[in-house]
Parts: C-alpha cells; structure tokens; sequence
C-alpha cells in the first residue's frame, strides 16, 4: 500500500515537472524581431460573433440587420504609411429586394497597415447596416446564405540571395557560392514566390522562378491600382468576370543587384510582356542574366522580385430569417 | 480507503450533477422552431366515445359528438366548414342533419391547432316487430375550404454551365418535401431549372409536383357547400384545385394560355404537376450572384372525407 503511494507521489511529480517545462518554455520564448517570416494571407476576414445573428425572428415589417466583418491584413502590403490603393469588401447571396443594404465598403477607406517586424498588421471592421423589408418575405423561413467578398490589388515582395558564378562548370576553384536550387518561404502575401531554380552555362544564367497561389481565395489580372477588375468583382453589378481574368500574375519586377532582368524573362500569357499564367494554382517565368566578362570569380547578389495582381477572397454564413406570422 | 470513498462519491454527485443540468434543459423547443407547416393532415373528425354509444334504446334519444381537430396549418374561418350527417331515416331522426363550423389550424399559440365540437341530439324510431335490435351506422362527412402554402429558399443562379469562379452562396437543386406541408394537399417536390434568354437574362422555371396524401377527396372550391349537400356534382368538381406561385414576392406563370397568376389544375390518381416561370421584366440579369430567394406556392381547395361509427337499436323487451 505505500509503495503504491509512493509510485503515485512520484508519478505526479513527474507530470508536474512537465507542465512547469513546457509552461516555461512557452512563456520564456521571446519573438525575434529579425526573424519575421510571412504566412500565406494577405486580407482575412471574419464574421463578428451576431453579425448577423445565425437566426432573426421578425418582429417588425423593416427589421434592422446589421454584418459586421472583421478585416485583418496578414500580408506584407501596402508600404508602411500608404494604405491600400483600391479594393472592396461587398455582400451577396441574398434577395435584394428582402435585404436592403449597403453592399459595398471601400478597403482604402479602411485602417489595414501591413504586418512587419513590429506590426502584427492591421486590424478593422466592415459594417453594414440595413433592414429586412419583413413584407417582402412571402415565406414562414427564410435562408439565405451570406457571403462577404473581398476585392483588392495585392503585391508579393520575395527578396532571395542567388550566387552569380562566370565558371559554373569549374569545380576545382574556390568560390564563395554556388550555383542551385533554394525553397522560399512566404512572403506574407497570398501569392507567393516558392521557389527559385538556378541553370548555368557559360556567361548565361538562368532562373526559374516558380509561383504560387498559396491563399485561399482566386488571384485576378490587376495592377495595384486595380481599379477596372475591382470593380467588376463586385457580385451585384452585374457584369461578369471572365475566366481569362483568373489565374493571371503581374510580374513588376525582377532585379539582381542593380539589374533590372524583368524584360529578360518568359513565358508571358496573352500576348503581354509581363503576364505570368497559373494552372492549377501555380506558374512560372523563366529569367535570364548574363555574366558580364569582367567578372571572374563567383559572388552572391540579391534577386529583389515583385509580382503584383487582384485578389479575390469570400467568406459565407448561412443565416435564418423567420416570421412568426 | 476512507478518503477513496469520498472521493468518489464526490465525482459521481459532481457528475449527477451536470448530468441533471443537462438533462433539464433537453426537450426544450424554441418557438420559433415549431414546425407549423408540417404534416398531411387537415382537419381530423372523430366520434367521442359513446356519443353515440355503441348499443342505443329504440324510440329513444341518444346525443351524437364530434371532435373536430385542425391539425393542419390553415384556419377553417366563417363557418365555411360544413359536417353533415348521414343515417338510416327511417330509424334515426336526427333534428340538424347540417352544421356549419369554424376552427383554427396551427399557429405559433396553437402549435397542436385547435379543436371545436359538435353535438346533436338524435332520437332513434321503433324496430320490426319482428326484431329484438336493429344494427344501422352513423356517417359524419365534413366538407371544408382548404389551403397548402409551401414557403422555401430556392437558389437563383444564372451561371447555368458553371463557368464562374468563386465560392457561390447556393446551387441550383431540387427541393424534395417528404414531410407534408400541415395540409393534406402537398407539394411533394419542386423541380428548379433556369432558363437562359437571348437578351442577357434568365428566367427560374419551376415543376411543381403535388399530391394528394390525405384520406379524402379534393373539391373544387367553390363547391364545398354543394359536395355536402345533396346537390348534383360533376365529375369535375373534384380533384380540382386552384395553383398560385411567387418567386420574391413577384407571381410565377403558371398558366402559358392566360394572363391570370393563378391555374386551376385536375389531379389525376390523386397527383399532377405544375409548371411555372418567371416572366416578369423577361427574366433575371444574368450578371448577378447568385443568390437565394424566398419561393411561396399556394394551393386552395376544398376537402372532404367521411367518418362513420356503428349502432345497434335495441328493443326495450317488456317480457
């Protein structure tokens, strides 16, 4: 019997121990301020809890209704100080002529700073407010589902270190680098660069850099004002967004050191010079740099790209609205 | 060894406990949550026991009750319904063969509808002289105005091929109603289609089947008076009914030959199907969303449906 408690004693003991380590772990980690790496977002909504509410039970012929939207920008954009150039947050899915609200709420308007090494990004609310028109509602239920779409132009910054060698195929040297492939992480936008393949031949390098859409919404054509695709992203306005809009990256820039390589690049889609194409979410662009002869040994250089587009993000509720009769 | 006991005790009461919390809490309903258009049933008709009772004296008086029960969603107004009851006249008199009757149906007050009763007085006659008793049946037939409303979102979507990108709030299905509509006409099924236009727009077409799932007849309404009479009928003047659909409110036509929002339509084996569109402004802009709206398919008749309970009039022996 007390060698029993004795295991027992012991047994707790020990448990104790490992909550005190993992507590202390956990609350001894401090954030490393150089090392903020980027998630796979850029804005994310939310629904504010009842806003609107899972079930409205009517009670007057205009019932107020309000959707209140959480904003939060995840992502690396815009610069600090500026605020987004465009973009909107709109409502659809039920019967305007039952719900009467302001569809759309314009993102400049709102306060989204980017998230950096000492922003954890931008918080703010959409609200809209309007009334259900109760004599509208020729039915005892009513279940529309809500969707909140969020419209706006978005660019991804991937800043890399590449290695820049005039003799690739010379292995006997010394070098400070070498030529090769490198995974990217993130870069706090939902269009990310992941990866960048490097090929060599003599005088000529070439880097494939591979993208991808690592949200969870639709990347559209759009420049960073983005202005004619936006607005056409708005479900209620009625003209339709073609499929040859969807999948379509805006390649800004591809620089290395102090060379701008971004006419050296291709494949480009649509017959444009700068139009990257994604299937099944992915795409490519293929760019060139060529060794200039007076360099003779290997040496690294920042490759700066940029990638700018449209994105489309939605999120749904499915809400009841009831008449008692 | 003590304190083990107490411990567990301790844990069995705290989990008696939350148990009983739990528990108190179950069964209840919202009241908004009712139900109300659920349900093949209209009104229910039932003889009390013993009214009239089983075995009657001859040459006696004996009452005759009813219990009528609006099970259904629709109210019976304005005594717009009627019961009248059949007998064999040459033994039973009874003084009001026809009574007219309002009750209500379902409503958030009334989850259950509410009940009415009908009581006359009957009188039986003398039997052969050659009987000790006389076996004959009461039949009570009611005859009522009657409505079906289906209330449902249906999804309005005029990206027809699929070719949109994006998360869409509904998809265009069939709407399949298994449990009745708290009438005893029901709409089983709606059928949804959209129909694209040359002009950029759409029109939401909709195959409304309905059936009759009750134990009566369908009569056409505005004879409801005329079934419970001795009145001569037509054959048309049942499985008749008159159709209505809106879609947001605007009426659906359902009728290609009249301009009227309403179609009269025959049941055949107790079922048909009723095809209607939307046609106002030639249909929907094909731009938008898609998005859902409130569908209302109305059904208005009349109903009748007969109960009957068996007698026996004895002879009150002397001898």
């Amino acid at each position: 019997m007390a060698k029993r408690g004795k295991i027992l004693i012991i047994t707790l003991c020990a448990l104790l121990l490992v909550f005190s380590v993992a507590g202390c772990n956990k609350t001894g980690k401090k954030t490393d301020g150089t090392n903020f790496v980027g998630g796979p977002d850029g804005l994310v909504m939310s629904f504010v809890p009842n806003y609107p509410p899972g079930k409205i039970i009517l009670t007057s012929t205009n019932e107020p209704i309000s959707i209140i939207v959480e904003v939060k920008n995840k992502g690396t954009y815009p610069p600090q100080g500026d605020k987004f150039s465009n973009g909107a947050i709109h409502l659809s899915g039920f019967d305007t002529s039952i719900i009467s609200i302001t569809s759309s709420k314009s993102i400049p308007e709102m306060d989204l700073p980017a998230v950096s090494n000492i922003n954890p990004g931008g918080t703010d609310i959409a609200q809209f407010d309007g009334n259900i028109n109760s004599n509208s509602i020729v039915v005892d239920n009513y279940n529309p589902t809500i969707l909140v779409t969020a419209c706006y132009p978005y660019v991804t910054k991937a800043v890399s270190t590449v290695c820049i060698d005039p003799e690739p195929f010379d292995t006997k040297r010394e070098k400070v680098c070498s030529t090769g492939n490198q995974n990217l992480p993130n870069q706090g936008a939902p269009i990310a660069v992941t990866r960048i393949e490097q090929e060599s031949a003599r005088g000529k390098i070439y880097f494939k850099i591979a993208i991808k859409n690592v949200g969870r919404g639709d990347v559209l054509w759009g420049t960073a004002d983005g202005v004619a695709v936006v607005n056409r992203c708005n479900p209620n306005q009625g003209t339709k967004l073609e499929r040859k809009e969807f999948d379509r990256v805006k390649l800004k820039k591809v620089k290395m050191g102090d060379s701008d390589r971004t006419t050296n690049c291709a494949p480009f889609i649509d017959g444009t010079p700068n139009r990257i194409g994604l299937f099944n979410g992915e795409g490519f662009v293929i760019c060139s740099y060529d060794v200039p002869s007076t360099v003779q040994s290997a040496y690294t250089t920042p490759i700066d790209i940029e990638l700018e587009y449209v994105y489309r993000s939605t999120i749904s509720m499915p809400i009841q609205i009831k008449s008692l009769g | 060894m003590n304190k083990k006991i107490i411990l567990i005790t301790g844990i069995l009461l705290l989990l008696a406990i939350t148990g009983c919390n739990k528990f108190g809490k179950g069964g209840q309903t919202p009241i908004s949550d009712a139900d109300l258009r659920k349900g093949m049933d209209g009104l229910k008709m039932e003889f009390l026991s013993n009214a009239p009772p089983e075995k009657v004296f001859a040459e006696s008086g004996f009452p005759i009750s009813l219990k009528l029960k609006n099970a259904g969603a629709s109210d019976v107004e304005d005594g717009s319904g009627i019961v009248v009851f059949g007998f064999e006249k040459a033994y039973v008199n009874v003084p009001q063969e026809r009574v007219s009757f309002s009750v209500k149906g379902k409503s958030v007050y009334a989850p259950l509808g509410e009940d009415e009763f009908i009581t006359i007085n009957a009188r039986t006659g003398a039997i052969g002289t050659q009987s000790e008793e006389h076996p004959s049946s009461i039949f009570a037939t009611a005859c009522y105005p009657y409505k079906t409303v289906l209330g449902a979102s249906v999804c309005v979507d005029p990206d027809i091929t699929g070719q949109r990108r994006g998360q869409k709030a509904c998809t265009v299905k069939d709407l399949a109603f298994t449990e009745g509509q708290g009438a005893p006409v029901s709409v089983t099924k709606v059928e949804a289609r959209i129909l694209p236009q040359d002009n950029g727009r759409i029109k939401p077409h909709f195959l409304i089947h309905v059936k009759n799932a009750g134990n009566g007849e369908v009569i056409d309404l505005g004879k409801v008076e005329s079934v419970c009479t001795s009145e001569a009928l037509n054959y048309k003047d049942f499985n008749t009914l008159v159709v209505k659909a809106s879609l947001s409110g605007v009426a659906l036509k359902c009728n290609a030959n009249e301009e009227s929002e309403s179609v009269t339509v025959r049941l055949r084996d107790k079922e048909d199907l009723i095809r209607c569109t939307y046609e106002k402004d030639d249909g929907i802009d094909s731009g938008v969303d898609a998005y859902a709206a409130p569908l209302k398919v109305e059904l208005d008749y009349g109903y009748t449906f007969t109960i009957s309970k068996s007698i026996i009039i004895e002879k009150v022996l002397t001898h």
